[in-house]
């Protein structure tokens, strides 16, 4: 590959992702794609390939800008804004504000036929993040409390980084059905998680409270948190003096399987489950912290002291006292089960008889995401003018409302590249990518060589 | 079928327009204003205090002007103190209008008193506080080196202004009096008056006063000290809030009184405030505030705007070993918009005794101390875009 190629896909992967894709869902469509297989492990190659750099990356949330700025006359106000109802905000957010992503970047890709058989090699890092902020935290800052304890249910930050070792395998059973399986290995290296449960606030005449469980899980291949003289753990200084915890940080297995059946000559029907099963995770690094933090006035304020500084310094002084209560304690290393996100496939696709070149068809998905879970289904159209460029758009409805997607391959002599992007409608910042409404995007980026 | 790549390309550019920039989501028009706790939220604000009469004599005006007559004493009572030289003849003057030195000879000097009329507890006295623990005397000093004797008497006397009626009154005959050599001071008088009388001492004095003098007092004069013979009258008292204590500023024709605030809260545009604490009183004082109104503007003024409730309050009377605690509940209400910054307070204030501390002595130590203070607001806190 030249070097003028490979800068080019990299200035076409940066201008694609600031666009904000989804996952490859229009793969389905694209006639050359040799990493189908990633779709529906039951899609069988029409020839040996070799992969590198490809990459597939999604987002979702489930509230967008949209949910937190409004314009009002000729400017945009939060929805902290006395303009804005507390039906409006927070009072139409869902109950917990997710995001989450997921990463797919394939280091390596080998696929060739041997045995009546397709064969698939590959070696992936992926990685996961979620974030997740309950709305009665909002409601809380807009609303205020009454005496009673306010429930704020959970705050959770997520993210890893795993290797995943696969194999497929894909064969024809008949002349109009192929099934295809592809197993994982998976390889945790980092990961990362903080959560704030059973929080809750009460703020009446008597105290101000906060009652909270706070809990971080770190994998400890960059060492042992360090622990100071009182027993407290210094959450971001690391000590390689302990002994590490095993590499990588835990194991575990995932499965693909998938169904492809032609019935009718032109007719594609595809079914497909990506990505059952999980891993466990090692924790040697982990910390705990518990409430409740209570504050009960100030005390032995003289009235002297009734003025801003001698004020702010009395709170400065309550903050430290609360923050040094907050200081997380060390906890016993731990393993933990994570599950994959799984997902579910379902397309369908036609080629016109008076036009084998264009083709019609659905998809449908449904994505398993923790706490967050997505479906979709999409009408998609596929024009394949010349044999070296494939077209396909799709719109459709969701669980986070109407979205399109496009996606192009291209084939140049032996290489083959494909790109594809998948959005929401409702628009975004301006001179930003952040979307306006509730969104799933994902970004999907290929280049295969053909042996 | 060439007509389908155009098509298609038309509608992934429309496709692609859907994520385009919704310029009524430009941040650079963001308004920063935020409102938090719209509805109501209520905060601990704890202890303050107490404040002392110790403070109130630490600000400029009320100290001055207490200050500078009353005086503290180590258990923070407040003292009444007056000690004055009434009446001063040299030696050599009385040398100089003696015609024979070689006699003993008395010098009538005549009736010497005076009114303690500098008392700061004596002007107290006229808004119904009373005196308690009164101690007077009289003393006089010596600037011979011998003795002499003095004659007819000294007195201390107090009287009801008002009726003209002598409530307390007592007489010391000075013949019996040796006033010993050595350039000393003698007592002539000392007395504690009971404490049945509510008044000051409204004269002290000597009555009819004479000396009897050594023949040689000449040679007696001190050459070092003083060479006057000087009467001088002590007085000490406490002050408590007479049985008859009511010091209405409203019946006394003063109306409110007023005092600046600075409490700069009108960027954070409240509406509705509410302060409920325990107010803990160890004056021996019943303080009612007949009105309380807020002040606001750089010029103080009482804002009609701002409605407080209750506009009367009654603070009972009490002690440090026993305090009395009245529970408040103070509302601030803007009638319309926000409360502004507040400037001043303007209150109408009474003051009558206390049951059972009509005698107990004012101290520095008395005051008054917010317990268990905590605000509710209603209508948000705003932050941002102040101007």
């Amino acid at each position: 590959m030249s070097k003028r190629m490979i800068l080019s896909l990299a200035a076409l992967m940066g201008a694609t992702l600031c666009l904000n894709a989804q996952s490859f869902q229009e793969g389905f469509f694209l006639r050359h794609n040799n990493l189908a297989y990633q779709y529906n492990p039951a899609f069988v190659g029409d020839n040996n390939f070799l992969s590198v750099g490809q990459i597939n990356y999604n987002v979702q949330n489930n509230v967008g800008a949209g949910s937190f700025l409004f314009p009002k006359n000729d400017v945009l106000v939060t929805g902290f804004h006395s303009a804005i109802p507390a039906e409006v905000f927070p009072g139409r957010l869902p109950e917990n504000c997710r995001q989450q992503g997921d990463l797919n970047a394939t280091i390596f890709a080998y696929g060739f036929h041997k045995a009546n058989a397709f064969h698939t090699l590959e070696l992936n890092v992926r990685g996961m993040y979620g974030l997740s902020v309950p709305r009665q935290a909002f409601e809380f800052l807009k609303k205020g409390t009454g005496s009673s304890a306010f429930d704020m249910g959970q705050f959770r930050v997520t993210g890893n980084l795993f290797a995943e070792v696969a194999y497929g395998y894909g064969r024809k059973l008949n002349d109009w059905l192929s099934v295809g399986a592809r197993a994982k290995l998976l390889l945790p290296l980092y990961g990362l998680r903080f959560d704030i449960s059973d929080l809750a606030v009460t703020a009446n005449t008597e105290e101000l409270s906060v009652n909270y469980k706070g809990n971080l899980y770190m994998t400890n291949r960059s060492g042992k948190m360090e622990i100071d003289e009182a027993g407290y753990v210094k959450p971001f200084k690391f000590s390689n003096k302990e002994k590490l915890g095993p590499w990588p940080a835990g194991a575990g297995l995932g499965l693909d399987l998938g169904l492809v059946a032609t019935p009718v000559e032109g007719l594609t029907v595809s079914l497909s489950m990506l990505d059952l099963g999980g891993m466990y995770w090692y924790y040697g690094n982990r910390a705990a912290s518990s409430g409740p933090l209570t504050f009960e006035g100030l005390e032995n304020l003289t009235y002297e002291q009734l003025n801003a500084d001698d004020l702010k310094s009395k709170l400065l002084d309550i903050g430290k006292e609360f923050l040094q209560v907050m200081r997380p304690v060390p906890k016993i290393d731990q393993w933990q089960w994570q599950a994959l996100h799984l997902q579910a496939n379902f397309g369908v696709k036609y080629e016109m008889p008076f036009y084998r070149r264009l083709a019609v068809g659905a998809t449908g998905r449904y994505l398993g995401s923790q706490g967050l879970p997505y479906w979709e289904g999409r009408f998609g159209l596929e024009v394949n003018p010349w044999d070296w460029l494939d077209l396909t758009a799709d719109i459709g409805t969701g669980s986070r409302g109407m979205v399109w997607g496009v996606a192009a391959a291209v084939r140049i002599c032996r290489f083959r590249i494909t790109a594809g992007m998948q959005n929401g409608f409702g628009g975004t910042i301006p001179y930003s990518s952040r979307p306006i409404e509730p969104n799933f995007k994902s970004l999907s980026l290929g280049l295969s060589y053909d042996l | 079928m060439k007509t389908i790549v155009p098509l298609l390309s038309l509608i992934i550019v429309l496709l692609a327009s859907a994520g385009c920039a919704n310029q009524d989501y430009n941040t650079d028009l963001l308004d920063k204003e935020i409102t938090l706790f719209e509805r109501e939220i209520s905060v601990p604000v704890g202890d303050v205090g107490p404040f002392t009469l110790e403070l109130a004599m630490k600000s400029k005006t009320i100290g001055s002007l207490l200050g500078s007559v009353l005086q503290t004493e180590e258990d923070g009572t407040i003292i009444g103190k007056n000690s004055e030289d009434f009446y001063k003849i040299n030696a050599y003057e009385i040398v100089a209008k003696t015609k024979d030195l070689s006699q003993p000879f008395t010098y009538p000097v005549g009736d010497k008193e005076l009114s303690p009329s500098a008392l700061a507890i004596s002007l107290l006295t006229s808004f119904g506080f009373r005196p308690v623990d009164q101690h007077v005397s009289i003393k006089v000093n010596n600037p011979l080196n011998a003795s002499y004797t003095l004659g007819d008497s000294c007195f201390v006397r107090c009287m009801n202004l008002k009726s003209g009626e002598t409530t307390f009154q007592k007489y010391v005959a000075l013949s019996g009096i040796t006033i010993s050599g050595g350039y000393g001071t003698t007592t002539l008088l000392e007395t504690d008056i009971p404490e049945t009388v509510t008044e000051v001492p409204y004269k002290m004095g000597v009555k009819g006063l004479s000396f009897n003098l050594p023949a040689d007092l000449m040679d007696k004069i001190s050459s070092s000290s003083s060479q006057d013979f000087i009467f001088t009258s002590s007085y000490s008292g406490h002050i408590a809030p007479g049985e008859n204590l009511n010091l209405d500023l409203a019946a006394l024709g003063l109306g409110s009184i007023s005092a600046k605030a600075k409490l700069p809260i009108g960027p954070y545009r409240l509406k509705d405030v509410q302060v409920s604490f325990d107010l803990e009183n160890t004056f021996p004082l019943d303080v009612t505030l007949s009105s309380l109104q807020l002040m606001t503007g750089e010029e103080p003024a009482v804002d009609t705007n701002l409605e407080v409730s209750p506009g009367t309050l009654v603070i009972g009377g009490g002690s440090p070993q026993k305090p009395t605690v009245t529970p408040i509940t103070l509302r601030i209400k803007a009638l319309s918009g926000a409360i502004p910054d507040i400037t001043g307070i303007q209150v109408g204030l009474k003051l009558s005794s206390a049951s059972g501390y009509a005698t107990t002595p004012l101290s520095v130590k008395q005051g008054i101390s917010v317990k268990s203070a905590s605000a509710t607001l209603r209508g948000g806190i705003t932050f941002g875009n102040h101007e």
